[in-house]
């Protein structure tokens, strides 16, 4: 019964970790190229 | 310094991935039965959240005596990452709440109300530096809201214990509640490796920061270079009209 | 001002701005009537059953007062034109005795905001009697001085900025959560006939340090009035 909840934790914290991680490389990416220009 | 942020990302993933591995391991839990691994996510973000915020605050307090931007952009940068922990911390508690309170939210719970209170502190500090576009006054606005909130924070808590003990007397079975010994050491592994997952994310956003600031300086230039009584200053946020 | 001890300085602001506010009539005017309509909406929102009512009735009262009151502690006639604080600067006022001064006049019209609201709940809600209601006079006072110490406090924070009078209220709302739960405790604790010393004693506790908070850092803010 509570295993998919547990599931469900898991995938959120990691998820939002991917993401917000993947946010910030993208966004110091598009910073680096605009300075370079 | 591209370099060391890199070893530090890998090292946070790699703590990570160490961390699950102990979660999944842990013997289960004598009340809870496996329910209970939603610990190992939920305390460290808690933690972490809290962490951050302090972070905040010393980054403000320490602009305020050293007049430093590093310091300024260590506060924003952990704010913004203290955003992301403590909706970790939210969610997890309410996933955690659902099942075994049979509703989304505790309002005797002392320390989600905390970290609630936090979460909207945060999305108003971030709001607010987003406001002012000049660094020094950001700065130094920015510092005085994180010490204004710092002393809110423990009130919140402090308050919401009262209220609790009041009414539902000392016993009380929250996100935090006391667990056995098999559960320490992966709540610690994980609890270090989202310590090192905070330092990769708020390394890389001031980084961000850094370069933003870079960028600033070098798009104000040709508008200085034309200053003059033809061209106005573009207004970014401050309207002396409104007041 | 130079000539002026801190009080007296205090006290010129409070008078000037409560003038201003007499002539303007933002808080009075605008305001109370805003908390008015807010207390008559609820009902139609959460349903007219009177029992229901007269029970959440105290409870809207400090809600309202805390929701819609943050409005006059920054009300347009309390915010300082930048030649105004210019002026202010020039007669040498003490930065903390402009926050005291501040604060104590956005305290009188936020005890007039709440004595005002205090019968429009009763005729609306019908809570019926209190054992012990005169307490409730220190309820609305202590509510009056946190609230208007930390709108004064974050109306100094967002000074100047186009997203003022939206972003003022999102920095008060959190903070000023215990204050709204200890007040609330003690109407609570009133009807059941419980102690309230602890509650009076956090909403003492919040004002004394929104009070040293306000004063330490109001040279610092000073300085980034443009």
């Amino acid at each position: 019964m509570n295993e998919g909840w547990v599931v469900f934790a898991y995938v959120v914290v990691y998820g939002f970790m991917a993401g917000y991680g993947a946010y910030l490389a993208v966004r110091a990416r598009s910073l680096r190229r605009r300075r370079e220009s | 310094m591209r370099r060391s942020g890199f070893a530090l990302n890998i090292a946070a993933v790699a703590a990570i991935a160490i961390g699950f591995v102990s979660a999944v391991g842990a013997p289960s839990e004598q009340t809870q039965g496996d329910f209970a691994r939603i610990m190992f996510v939920h305390v460290p973000s808690a933690w972490l959240a809290f962490l951050a915020f302090g972070l905040t605050l010393a980054g403000g307090v320490m602009w305020l005596m050293r007049k430093q931007e590093r310091w300024d952009r260590l506060a924003a940068a952990s704010a913004e990452v203290g955003v992301f922990f403590t909706a970790l911390a939210l969610l997890t508690g309410m996933i955690w709440g659902y099942p075994v309170w049979g509703t989304f939210w505790d309002w005797g719970d002392a320390r989600m109300m905390s970290t609630a209170v936090m979460f909207f502190v945060y999305i108003g500090y971030l709001a607010l530096r987003r406001s002012i576009p000049d660094r020094a006054i950001r700065a130094r606005r920015s510092a005085i809201l994180g010490i204004v909130a710092f002393v809110q924070v423990p009130l919140v808590y402090f308050s919401v214990n009262l209220f609790r003990t009041l009414h539902q007397g000392a016993t009380f079975a929250g996100p935090d509640s006391p667990i056995d010994e098999g559960f320490v050491r992966p709540l610690l592994i994980n609890l270090a490796a989202f310590t090192l997952v905070y330092a990769a994310f708020t390394m890389s956003r001031m980084r961000i920061g850094t370069i933003e600031d870079e960028l600033d300086d070098v798009e104000a230039l040709p508008d200085l270079e034309l200053a003059g009584s033809g061209v106005t200053e573009p207004n970014l946020g401050r309207d002396f009209a409104d007041e | 001002m130079t000539g002026m001890g801190f009080w007296r300085q205090a006290r010129e602001i409070a008078r000037k701005d409560l003038m201003v506010e007499g002539r303007a009539g933002e808080a009075m005017y605008i305001t109370v009537p805003f908390g008015a309509v807010a207390l008559m909406l609820i009902p139609l929102a959460i349903g007219t059953d009177k029992p229901l009512l007269a029970r959440v009735g105290p409870g809207m009262f400090l809600a309202v007062s805390l929701l819609f009151g943050m409005l006059v502690a920054f009300r347009q006639t309390a915010t300082d034109t930048q030649p105004q604080r210019e002026l202010l600067m020039l007669l040498g006022t003490d930065a903390a005795a402009k926050f005291v001064g501040r604060s104590a006049a956005s305290t009188l019209l936020l005890l007039i905001f709440e004595l005002v609201l205090i019968p429009v709940t009763v005729l609306l809600y019908n809570p019926g009697r209190i054992d012990g209601w005169p307490w409730l006079v220190l309820v609305v006072v202590l509510l009056a001085t946190g609230l208007s110490l930390v709108g004064t406090l974050a109306g100094t924070v967002t000074l100047g900025l186009k997203t003022r009078s939206t972003l003022t209220p999102l920095l008060v709302a959190p903070l000023s959560m215990p204050m709204l739960l200890a007040a609330g405790q003690i109407v609570e604790s009133l009807r059941v006939e419980r102690s309230i010393v602890v509650w009076v004693l956090l909403m003492v506790a919040i004002n004394l340090a929104m009070s040293v908070i306000g004063v330490a850092t109001a040279k610092p803010l000073e300085e980034t009035a443009t």
